[in-house]
């Protein structure tokens, strides 16, 4: 299927939220589509689910060889969970696009190295690159590993590099790169929705505190929030920001220090096993009748969800608003088919709800077969390095969030941002779950592209 | 003909030197990250197999100098050898404070006191963010010569200086002193050795030596990050030694090399590499302790310290 | 600002995180004093405290299945440590110190990654916490770390019992201290040194069991708690029951304050008392007077 649409559709898309669109255009699995345009308002919109998609055969100018596609994630250690969801997602597209017969033909085939062991990251990556014959690269979990990437895929390596969970600004928008790109959301806008959401709906809110963590994502969140917050309630009491170090696992005195100052916000930062241990802290503490609203960025996360469970979801109290990167319940299975194929044939597969890097690093899988088949359109040939990179640009592709619009200006992907509150999976899920989406339009929270309020 | 350093040091270094006709860019580089790893471990050595001291801080002294390049390099722009000075200079002085404080006792207790250090220059490297770049480090270290073969014989070249100064040392009467301090402090006391300026001197000489290496590896990175300083890498120098076999000169050197082979293999081939890693450093304590260069200099003849 | 309810809720947070500190350090602390052998293993042995919590906890709920689980964790842990001890550790006791750390070292790698073939590698979260809270104005004490708190100490009186008025705890002291002596009287010197591991281990399994419902258990979780429970027993005095219940209220303490006070200082500072205390007196504060061998 698939089709063609105007960069100028997708940002109306993208403005008017991709729901309306969908249900709107009453159209199934493509988003929109419309013949031939020209030129570099041109977009393709590749339908991500099931494998009906039919592609070119291939032709002159295509190597018989599978494509080699290397990834790197945490597989072991405390964060090894999210290799497991990143990667599972990524088999599986690589299974459906094997089953419609590859992309242009050529067989995808997966090849990975664990970004937990620390001191060989760029080895490693060198290594599939160079020994192993991956063309393209795709992951990375750690916003550190992600910088310190950069010369050697800019300098050194020239191969496409899309990251699907990283999530520093300073990876896209602090120069833009050539061969690096972005499909997953990165910090800036879910903070920004954050102080957004915090001004709207908490307007008598006086006082607002954070607990993060004590590196750069913890400190960058923080100023992010803090400074939107501040335009939109010049009043608003900013409190002494608390940061604690990675893997602390007694919340206590900070708790019990948040009883007493009573802020009205507490914007929290905490992610992963942190997360978790932090909010079952606070709710044996008594936190949440204390405060009005409990704001993370990072809680919707299957496995910091799973890790509180159902029991620990406070009733009554103050509203916990979580965000992530991608919700398997939004847009909403029931009227988007993409997001629908996607969780259902997960669960199948593996029994579980996707995560949110689950989501990304299967967009990350399209958008590749999206580009090289936009190149090859071009060119009539597979494409070479900076070919691909050419038809990454300004490419869309319907991921499970939604529609993605990889920004040409910084190669920084673009969906909505949302919003949900904590609610109790009651059986029907098998954790807890984020209920009463509000979701921003992208054009309203992501800063112009290479415009960041984070220090360079 | 019984085996000697200095034809086992040659004999090393030129298989090194025509390695990258035979390896790929890639096998070429995780070479050049051996080599970076063996002189830290060799420099290591100097310290535990010769003056009988265990650090489990050498970390620090690879991070500082990996740090101090970088951040001359890219922060100051320094030329590489400026940097590199620089970050002798102050590889040196930590060194030397920390070696001052940690070495008002031994064994176990020095063990942890350095250990404890270590950690120490870990947090500041995490805290310090103007400097240092808190957890995301610095990246964008200019690599001199650009490309990596070239690189890896700049690397080659210098380990080579590096490794032949040290065995200098502990061939002179400095040496000497050094060993007979490790088989019995008393006596050396006793003799007329100044054994905690010797000893201060040993733990310097170790550092810079660990600190060279580091300061290497920051541009065949092109970045550094707090990881470099942390203590489970310290427990690997003290792994690599330990490979290799403490009790020849070239061990540790090997050691590091066979290191980075070991965990590349490891890796690749299981999801619990960790397990396999484990597994391979107790049989190795308990079945090999000489290590397995010791082992084969023993069976070749060669005497073992 | 600061009431009495808040003054109330701190010290028991200094004094939960304290007796959770206490439980693993002075296991830590026993092995190293009568076997010399420190054990770098010991916080995956906390580890496999709290996962094994985690699985009697899920699989019956309710305040009794809590006991169970400590129980559980202590003895399992003992057992654990008992396989260790007799099949790799008791080959190397008086060896060189860089023999026992690595070999301690291997056998984190070799827990953790076993965990995580057990449990999986996600953070497994553990029920809510029996036994219900206590109100005190704005604050919330949960009865859980009260009893946390009394297990602790109880531990500490059954050491200090054990070491000062049994003929068990004279024959492990006697084993350590004068092994000859101790053999010539009749006391197996090896069963000795395996109570003591079996013991010390208990401990930390026990711990990890405590922290385990307020905690999160994940694999490498121990790593944390073994740099910890080693700046705590330097501090305190290594081999010392004691000294482990001085250096885990300093620490505990230290960290309850700072965080309220200048959180930036908070783990700095710990490793600063650690430094001075072993410059100034490096046998710790209730070490003995053992004369370092150089």
């Amino acid at each position: 299927m698939g089709g063609e649409v105007g960069r100028r559709d997708f940002l109306k898309i993208a403005g008017a939220g991709v729901l309306g669109l969908i249900v709107g255009a009453g159209v199934g699995y493509s988003i929109g589509s419309r013949g031939g345009g020209g030129g570099t308002e041109t977009v393709t919109v590749t339908q991500t689910a099931g494998g009906q998609q039919a592609s070119q055969q291939a032709a002159g100018g295509i190597p018989g060889k599978p494509l080699k596609i290397g990834y790197m994630y945490f597989m072991t250690g405390p964060f090894g969970t999210y290799g497991d969801m990143a990667s599972k997602a990524l088999e599986m597209a690589a299974e459906e696009v094997n089953n419609a017969g590859g992309i242009l033909g050529r067989k995808v085939e997966l090849i990975s190295k664990d970004e937990a062991d620390r001191e060989r990251v760029v080895d490693n990556i060198i290594k599939m690159v160079q020994d192993e014959g991956a063309e393209i690269l795709v992951g990375i979990d750690s916003s550190g590993d992600s910088l310190k990437l950069i010369d050697t895929i800019e300098k050194e390596l020239q191969v496409p590099l899309i990251v699907t969970h990283a999530a520093t600004p300073k990876l896209t928008e602090c120069a833009k790169r050539k061969y690096i790109f972005r499909v997953s959301m990165y910090e800036e806008p879910i903070d920004v929705a954050a102080a957004i959401l915090a001004a709207e709906n908490y307007p008598d809110a006086a006082k607002v505190a954070n607990i993060g963590p004590d590196y750069a994502y913890g400190w960058d969140s923080w100023a992010v929030f803090s400074s939107v917050l501040k335009e939109l309630r010049p009043d608003i009491e900013l409190l002494d920001p608390v940061y604690t170090k990675l893997g602390t696992t007694d919340y206590a005195s900070y708790i019990d220090e948040f009883n007493r100052q009573k802020p009205d916000i507490l914007f929290s930062s905490l992610w992963g096993g942190d997360a978790a241990t932090f909010f079952k802290q606070a709710v044996q503490k008594g936190l949440f009748n204390n405060i009005k609203a409990y704001i993370n960025p990072m809680l919707g996360a299957t496995d910091t969800l799973k890790a509180i469970g159902d029991e620990n979801v406070p009733q009554g109290g103050a509203d916990i608003w979580g965000s992530g990167r991608y919700w398997f319940d939004y847009p909403p299975p029931s009227v988007y088919p993409v997001n629908k194929a996607f969780v259902d044939n997960f669960k199948s597969k593996y029994g579980e709800y996707p995560a949110y890097v689950s989501g990304t690093s299967y967009t990350a899988l399209y958008a590749i077969k999206a580009a090289v088949e936009r190149a090859y359109a071009e060119k009539g040939s597979w494409p070479d390095p900076d070919d691909f990179v050419k038809a990454m640009e300004d490419l869309v592709v319907a991921g499970p969030m939604g529609p993605v619009y990889v920004r040409g200006g910084d190669h920084q992907g673009m969906y909505e941002v949302y919003w949900g509150k904590l609610a109790r999976g009651g059986g029907k899920y098998p954790h807890p779950i984020l209920s009463d989406l509000k979701v921003f339009s992208p054009f309203k929270v992501f800063p112009e592209p290479l415009k960041t309020r984070v220090e360079c | 003909m019984k085996p000697s350093d200095y034809w086992a040091l040659v004999l090393v270094f030129a298989l090194l030197a025509v390695a990258p006709a035979l390896a790929g860019p890639f096998y070429t580089r995780l070479l050049a990250t051996g080599i970076l790893y063996g002189t830290a471990a060799v420099g290591f050595n100097v310290l535990f197999g010769y003056t009988g001291l265990l650090s489990f801080g050498h970390a620090m002294f690879w991070g500082a100098g990996a740090y101090t390049v970088a951040i001359g390099m890219v922060k100051m722009g320094l030329s590489f050898p400026a940097s590199l000075a620089l970050s002798l200079l102050v590889v040196g002085v930590i060194a030397l404070v920390t070696g001052f404080l940690s070495l008002r006792h031994t064994r176990i207790y020095f063990a942890m006191l350095t250990l404890a250090f270590g950690q120490l220059l870990y947090a500041i490297a995490l805290k310090w963010r103007s400097m240092t770049g808190a957890d995301e480090g610095i990246y964008g270290v200019p690599r001199p010569l650009g490309d990596v073969v070239l690189y890896y014989y700049l690397i080659l070249g210098v380990s080579l200086v590096v490794l032949l100064a040290l065995l200098k040392i502990l061939k002179s009467p400095l040496g000497l002193a050094f060993r007979s301090i490790r088989d019995n402090p008393f006596r050396a006391e006793v003799v007329g050795y100044p054994v905690n300026r010797l000893r201060l001197l040993s733990y310097t000489i170790s550092g810079l030596a660990t600190g060279v290496a580091g300061s290497l590896y920051a541009p065949l990175q092109t970045s550094v990050n707090p990881e470099s300083l942390y203590w489970t890498f310290s427990a690997a120098i003290v792994f690599m030694a330990i490979l290799g076999g403490s009790r020849v000169f070239i061990g540790p050197f090997i050691g590091g090399l066979l290191y980075v082979f070991i965990q590349d293999t490891a890796m690749g081939a299981t999801e619990y590499w960790l397990l396999a890693t484990g597994i391979t450093l107790g049989a190795l304590i308990l079945l090999l302790p000489e290590g397995i260069v010791g082992y084969i200099w023993r069976r070749l003849g060669g005497r073992l310290e | 600002m600061v009431d009495a309810g808040f003054l109330v809720a701190q010290l028991v947070n200094a004094l939960f995180y304290s007796s959770i500190l206490f439980m693993i350090a002075s296991g830590l602390s026993l092995i190293f004093g009568i076997t010399r052998i420190l054990n770098l293993a010991h916080g995956a042995f906390y580890m496999l405290g709290a996962y094994i919590m985690y699985t009697v906890m899920t699989a019956l709920p309710g305040g009794a299945s809590a006991v169970l689980g400590i129980l559980a964790a202590g003895a399992l842990v003992a057992l654990i440590g008992l396989l260790v001890e007799a099949g790799l550790l008791r080959r190397v006791y008086g060896k060189p110190e860089e023999v026992q750390l690595l070999l301690t070292f291997a056998l984190i790698l070799v827990l953790d990654d076993l965990a995580k073939m057990i449990w999986g590698p996600e953070y497994k979260s553990l029920t809510t916490l029996p036994w219900g809270s206590l109100a005190v104005g704005d604050y919330t004490i949960p009865v859980y770390h009260l009893v946390a708190i009394a297990v602790a100490l109880a531990s500490a009186v059954g050491l200090w019992l054990l070491f000062s008025r049994t003929t068990l705890g004279k024959k492990i002291r006697a084993s350590a201290s004068y092994p000859e002596v101790a053999e010539a009287l009749g006391v197996d010197t090896r069963r000795m040194f395996m109570a003591t591991f079996m013991l010390g281990s208990a401990l930390a399994g026990a711990s990890g069991a405590l922290a385990g419902p307020v905690l999160t258990a994940y694999p490498g979780m121990g790593t944390e708690a073994i740099v910890l429970s080693f700046a705590i027993i330097v501090i305190g005095g290594m081999g010392s029951i004691l000294g482990a219940l001085a250096g885990a209220l300093i620490v505990g303490f230290t960290r309850t304050v700072m965080a309220v006070v200048y959180p930036v200082l908070e783990v700095a500072l710990i490793y600063i008392v650690m430094a001075i205390v072993l410059l100034v007196k490096p046998t710790g504060l209730f070490g003995g007077r053992e004369v370092e061998r150089r």
